[in-house]
């Protein structure tokens, strides 16, 4: 147990202090436990130590709320009167910067203007101009920042499409090989007349025409040439 | 000290258990003051008797509703009423909006604005300028209504000026009025005593 008395004031040591805490406290709710069973008592302890830590021992055969209602009753106390008061203070503070909040706010809506005079009016305007400025430089650096983005994002695809075509025009200019029609010139026929008595070497130039042995015969002039000198 | 140990369950005997109550109960209200000035400790104790009495203690730093206060706030365990409950919802909902309205009027103020789209900017913009036209307006109806009430002094000015000149006017016709009854009546007698006193109310007259 104990080792010594101790004189009851405060604790300077502070790490002496948060241990004899911890001890007292058990302390404190073990014996309120015993009261609770020895005695059918009903016991509730709510502690906060110096740094607000909350620790707190309640009967198990109740609850809080319980034993603070039961103690309002037989006291004849609301112990939350003042915390009511307080509350409904705030309450009012806050509905009043309420009002207030709405009332500026509708005044640069140009609304609730009457309760201002010649000077609040001229003061109103010169500060709802300045802020005019101001949202409008925003707006407009906003929008270069868009335009800048949506540039970079058009370059890009112009890239994309350049390479595409580039690609195209080197497929296009891959050579391929295949027959070509020189237009057919037949530079010349030879005839001979072994038979008679005078050999003809005959030349025929025809540019543009096809020349068909099978059917050489039939061909206007050069028919009506061989014709002439086989009869003669 | 006590004399021996005890068997911690509960005391049968009636007699036996109120003294023991009363005894123990008494040392658990030593103990709770003995923390509070040892720990700089804040303490509440209640303690009902199994007949219904109650004892209670509350360190005086902090009153029991503040305690309480305090209690629910970290513990998370309501113990008032309906009424307190909704009187809090009520104040938190209120900061809610207030802090609502602070930023809409900062915005409007052209602070806190960066954080702002483009839509959002075009929306204050336009919200600035239509009130910015209201406000000229409405300095525009004070200007129109002063001059007006000037107008309005000024013919009432002149009419009055007006009003003054003819009850002037009328009470210097009276006199001449006067003067000649006195002249009439007095003919035969006072020819030569007059003569200066007439001159003297024409120039009177004239300077008028």
């Amino acid at each position: 147990m104990a080792r010594g008395k101790i004189q009851i004031k405060r604790i300077e040591n502070q790490t002496n202090r948060q241990v004899t805490y911890s001890k007292r406290r058990n302390g404190l709710f073990k014996k309120a436990h015993e009261l609770t069973v020895l005695c059918d008592a009903r016991v509730s302890i709510i502690m906060f130590s110096s740094s607000n830590k909350l620790h707190e021992y309640i009967s198990p055969n109740t609850t809080t709320k319980e034993i603070v209602d039961l103690y309002q009753t037989i006291s004849d106390v609301d112990v939350w009167a003042t915390q009511y008061e307080r509350m409904q203070e705030t309450k009012r503070k806050l509905l009043e910067t309420n009002r207030n909040l709405r009332t500026q706010i509708k005044q640069r809506l140009g609304e609730c203007l009457d309760e201002l005079d010649i000077q609040e009016l001229r003061r109103l305007e010169d500060e709802m101009e300045n802020t005019f400025k101001l949202v409008r430089e925003r707006k407009f650096k906003s929008l270069g920042n868009q335009i800048e983005t949506t540039k970079k994002k058009n370059k890009s695809q112009q890239d994309i499409q350049k390479n595409l075509i580039h690609e195209l025009e080197l497929r296009a200019e891959d050579p391929h090989y295949g027959l070509v029609d020189n237009g057919g010139d037949y530079d010349s026929v030879l005839g001979y007349q072994i038979e008679g008595s005078r050999a003809y070497a005959l030349r025929f130039h025809q540019n543009h025409h096809h020349y068909y042995p099978n059917h050489g015969l039939h061909a206007p002039s050069a028919s009506d040439i061989i014709t002439f000198h086989l009869l003669e | 000290m006590g004399r021996g140990k005890i068997e911690i369950k509960r005391i049968e005997n009636a007699n036996n258990r109120v003294v023991t109550f009363s005894k123990r109960r008494n040392g658990l209200v030593k103990k709770a003051k003995e923390i509070t000035v040892l720990c700089d400790a804040k303490v509440a104790l209640i303690i009902f008797a199994s007949n219904g009495k109650m004892i209670d203690y509350c360190c005086p730093s902090m009153d029991l509703g503040a305690m309480l206060d305090q209690y629910q706030k970290l513990s998370g365990k309501k113990l008032w009423d309906a009424k307190h409950e909704n009187l809090s919802n009520e104040i938190d909902r209120i900061k809610k909006e207030n802090d609502s309205l602070q930023l809409e009027l900062r915005h409007l103020k052209g602070e806190d604005i960066q954080s702002l789209n483009l839509k959002n900017l075009m929306a204050v913009e336009h919200a600035i300028e239509h009130g910015l036209d209201k406000v000229r307006d409405h300095q525009m109806e004070i200007l129109i209504s002063k001059r007006r009430n000037e107008k309005m002094m000024a013919e009432e000015q002149r009419q009055l000026t007006f009003q003054l000149q003819q009850q002037e006017m009328a009470i210097a016709s009276n006199a001449r009025g006067m003067m000649m009854r006195d002249h009439d009546g007095q003919f035969g007698y006072r020819v030569q005593p007059i003569q200066p006193n007439l001159q003297e109310k024409i120039m009177s007259l004239v300077i008028d």
